[in-house]
């Protein structure tokens, strides 16, 4: 009885043998397989994809850069006026403190020079009110605020705003009040009053602005009526 | 007539192991060829594989390094532009700064010329006694007139000027009757005159 066991098991195994014999290798292989595919064959095939998106990418960013470029050398072709216009800018709103007390000495040149009497005049030198521009806050215009009051002729009032309409500083008359101080018959003979207050502006900058001026687009429009204000003031 | 006799052969094979049975040799025939299949596929894969690295060999990695050489020169090339596209752009942002600094500029000499002009139109008519600005920007005159009644056409001719708008006449004070002297307060704005704080 216990031999005929022995045997029915000694039969079984000898057909798990064989059945292995068949199925290992297989079983072996197609896992081999699988393990190429997945180790060797996708991350390769993902890598020349992701290749072809880098020239796919880097193909736009250099037909960008030859538009840029383009762009550039039209720009350097008017170098000259660009830096002539940068110049006049600079020149006008220049951030040094002296210039604050240059510019009060100027004015009271050109009121002197217009036959007008100074009674007084104010300047908010030590606290400029800080406007700011650009976004970045890297650079702050500082609005600087002189309050004057003037008199003289009519005539010689008029040719006093007519010379400050030609200074070399970036001035604007923020408010006035131009009257009549007595009753007369002309306008050469009587004396009118003007309270005026000018604001001169000048720019500083917290840092070097190297990168932040390279980020400016070379085909924005620079105002034109900035550039017109300038050539007034620097001609 | 075939001699059936092995022995009567020049040579003869002879095997010492027990001879197969038929389904040990159909096993190890299906043995065989799954081996091959196998062989095959390992093959077949590692040849994928090869062929996918010569084409990232031959062709992709070229190209990445053309298209690399052809990108630095052209930033090579833009990089030395670098000076005027600074200067351009300081020039930019400072004249983008500046530009609604000048709409808070009173243009006084354009008033003044404005006035002129009234009082050639209007000869031995008005009288201007105060110049101001409105802190909406807006520019007052105050003059004396001799004919009150001819007001409206100051006012009318103010309003076909180009460049004046929002004309009102803020005040009229008789000094005698209706028709006789007064003090009139014109205000109006001029383009580039516009609202700011002041």
């Amino acid at each position: 009885m216990d031999n005929n066991k022995f045997k029915i098991q000694n039969i079984k195994d000898n057909r798990l043998q064989k059945a292995l014999k068949i199925y290992v290798m297989p079983i072996v292989v197609g896992i081999s397989f699988i393990l190429i595919i997945i180790f060797l064959i996708f991350p390769k095939i993902t890598q020349i994809f992701d290749s072809l998106d880098e020239i796919s990418m880097k193909n736009q960013q250099y037909e960008a850069n030859l538009t840029l470029l383009g762009q550039l050398r039209q720009i350097n072709n008017s170098a000259t006026t660009i830096i002539n216009q940068l110049n006049g800018v600079n020149q006008i709103t220049t951030a040094d403190q002296t210039e604050v007390v240059k510019f009060r000495n100027k004015i009271t040149e050109v009121v002197e020079a217009n036959g007008l009497q100074i009674f007084s005049q104010q300047l908010t030198e030590t606290d400029p009110t800080i406007i700011s521009n650009d976004p970045t806050q890297d650079i702050t215009l500082k609005e600087v605020p002189f309050t004057f009051r003037i008199e003289g002729t009519y005539n010689n009032i008029v040719a006093f705003f007519e010379d400050l309409s030609v200074l070399s500083d970036f001035v604007i008359i923020k408010e006035m009040s131009f009257s009549r101080a007595e009753e007369q018959s002309t306008l050469d003979t009587t004396t009118w009053v003007l309270d005026l207050v000018l604001v001169k502006y000048q720019f500083s900058s917290s840092s070097q602005l190297d990168t932040l001026y390279r980020s400016v687009s070379p085909v924005v429009q620079v105002s034109q009526r900035v550039l017109e204000y300038i050539e007034s003031r620097t001609n | 007539m075939p001699d059936s006799n092995p022995y009567n052969k020049r040579y003869f094979k002879f095997d010492l192991l027990p001879p197969k049975s038929k389904e040990e040799v159909e096993l190890l025939v299906e043995r065989d060829n799954t081996l091959i299949y196998s062989f095959l596929l390992i093959f077949f894969g590692m040849f994928v594989y090869f062929i996918l690295t010569m084409i990232q060999v031959i062709l992709v990695d070229p190209a990445i390094a053309t298209v690399e050489a052809n990108l630095k020169t052209v930033d090579d090339q833009i990089n030395s532009f670098n000076g005027i596209r600074e200067t351009f752009g300081e020039l930019y942002i400072k004249a983008r700064s500046l530009e609604p600094i000048l709409d808070r500029d009173v243009k006084v000499t354009k008033v003044l010329e404005l006035e002129e002009k009234i009082r050639i139109e209007f000869p031995n008519l008005i009288d201007v006694v105060d110049y101001a600005r409105r802190s909406d920007g807006a520019f007052t005159i105050s003059f004396l007139i001799n004919s009150a009644s001819r007001v409206d056409d100051i006012m009318a001719y103010l309003e076909e000027q180009p460049d004046v708008s929002d004309i009102f006449l803020d005040k009229i004070t008789w000094a005698e009757g209706q028709a006789g002297t007064a003090l009139v307060d014109i205000s109006f704005k001029i383009e580039n005159i516009t609202s700011s704080n002041g």
